[in-house]
């Protein structure tokens, strides 16, 4: 998934390919051992980063916590692929985390 | 979940960027550490095929005790000033502090050096014999780009790509599936464009492994296969991990979730989020206990993540380097 010119654009385009099947959210192993938070699942993700791009949500702590807990395992990517769309869902993770928050690799101030 | 958790994330992420961009090191270590293991090998310094270790099985004890700290004192990161002062104190004292913590590396340290021995002496039994760069060698800026920090990881991947083209180094072979990925499928236009080739050391051993006739008794004669989540679903290595444990003369036990379905160990969130690691280590560990208590491994996230549960399951985590230097006999073949 390439990002440029427009990383935000490029993001909501794969996020609409998701038919919201949420197959992918049992074989997400954090989802597995929080009993159940589906914040903490594939498919959870990747609603919380869809909001997040159309400023429904902000990046707070729980959905800071939910976007950077992502294993970037790809388990769920292999069943998105068997049901037929193949979203590179960990890539989406990963690249909104670039894109949400820019500021977190950089020093740590006490206004963060 | 923690209220502070952006603090923690940008402290992590902050702190592993400014080591890796100022000293070339994630841990900010200045002294040398990822070179013992070659001691005695006579491995020639430079030349190609190069093996690049990046460092990671040589940071194993290390980063379990930064990971240990770092989640101790994140519910002291929302106190007003605590993350200059615990920055200041990373600067002053973060390398003699985490040495010391991990003293002389324990079990872990040893079996990491021992794992990359063993890789060595596959290596040079599948006619590679590659050479290294010592304390030359960087490390790759892999877990800055798993973490999102890609500006910082493309900078550091820059480097090392410049230093192996600076030194006509055509051919590398490395030996963890995170930096394979990582240079090879996250950013290839910076190896490509340095003329380098990149494998991973089971991509060469396994179409060799009718030359890995084992010279010494394994303490086993069947292992579960542990698949790593990028080993198999990034870079598709499955049957070859196979191939080179059947040759080492093991049955090879398959868990529930394996290959291309494998289940993550846990290791890429510890440094932030313990508890969830744990758990998610812990899953995984029985699955593998429920079929066998010999686990073997390829990815030395795993290792470090798995072997954590060894006592409380009954099971002893190998790794794939470990069974290849007690069968090749590495250290006897060194002398």
């Amino acid at each position: 998934m390439k990002l440029t010119p427009d990383p935000k654009q490029a993001l909501l385009t794969e996020l609409n390919k998701c038919r919201a099947c949420r197959f992918c959210v049992d074989v997400c192993p954090t989802y597995q051992v929080s009993g159940g938070l589906e914040a903490l699942s594939s498919f959870g993700r990747i609603q919380i980063i869809r909001h997040l791009l159309t400023g429904m949500l902000e990046l707070d702590d729980s959905l800071s916590y939910a976007l950077y807990s992502c294993l970037q395992c790809r388990r769920c990517e292999n069943t998105c692929k068997a049901k037929g769309q193949a979203l590179e869902i960990c890539e989406i993770i990963q690249q909104a985390r670039a894109y949400l928050a820019p500021d977190y690799a950089k020093e740590v101030t006490n206004g963060v | 979940m923690a209220s502070n958790t952006r603090r923690v994330i940008s402290q992590a992420l902050s702190t592993l960027q400014r080591n890796t961009l100022s000293t070339g090191d994630p841990l900010g270590f200045n002294q040398v550490y990822w070179t013992d293991w070659a001691q005695g090998l006579g491995l020639p310094k430079g030349g190609s095929p190069c093996l690049y270790t990046g460092r990671m099985y040589q940071m194993l004890p290390y980063a379990g005790q930064a990971a240990k700290l770092a989640n101790r004192y994140q519910g002291w990161l929302a106190c007003p000033g605590m993350s200059q002062l615990m920055n200041l104190g990373n600067r002053l004292a973060g390398e003699s502090t985490i040495r010391r913590m991990a003293g002389t590396g324990g079990e872990i340290a040893q079996r990491a050096r021992r794992a990359l021995r063993g890789i060595w002496a596959g290596l040079r039994a599948a006619g590679v014999g590659p050479g290294y760069l010592y304390d030359a060698e960087p490390y790759s800026g892999v877990l800055l780009h798993e973490l999102g920090a890609d500006p910082g990881a493309r900078t550091q991947a820059s480097r090392l790509a410049a230093l192996f083209q600076s030194k006509g180094i055509g051919e590398v072979v490395a030996v963890d599936p995170h930096t394979v990925h990582f240079l090879r499928d996250d950013f290839p236009e910076l190896l490509e464009g340095a003329g380098v080739k990149l494998s991973h050391y089971l991509e060469l051993l396994a179409p060799a492994a009718e030359r890995l006739a084992p010279k010494a008794e394994l303490p086993m004669t069947e292992v579960v296969v542990h698949d790593s989540c990028v080993m198999a679903r990034h870079l598709g290595i499955v049957e070859q991990t196979r191939s080179v444990a059947a040759a080492l003369g093991l049955k090879v036990l398959e868990p529930p979730n394996h290959g291309q379905d494998t289940a993550c160990c846990g290791g890429p969130i510890e440094y932030g989020f313990e508890d969830l690691c744990a758990e998610v280590s812990l899953l995984r560990a029985r699955e593998l206990a429920g079929v066998g208590s010999q686990v073997m491994v390829t990815c030395p996230i795993c290792l470090l993540n798995l072997s954590r549960h060894e006592s409380e399951l009954g099971l002893r985590i190998w790794d794939l380097g470990e069974l290849l230097d007690l069968a090749l006999g590495g250290d006897k073949a060194a002398a």
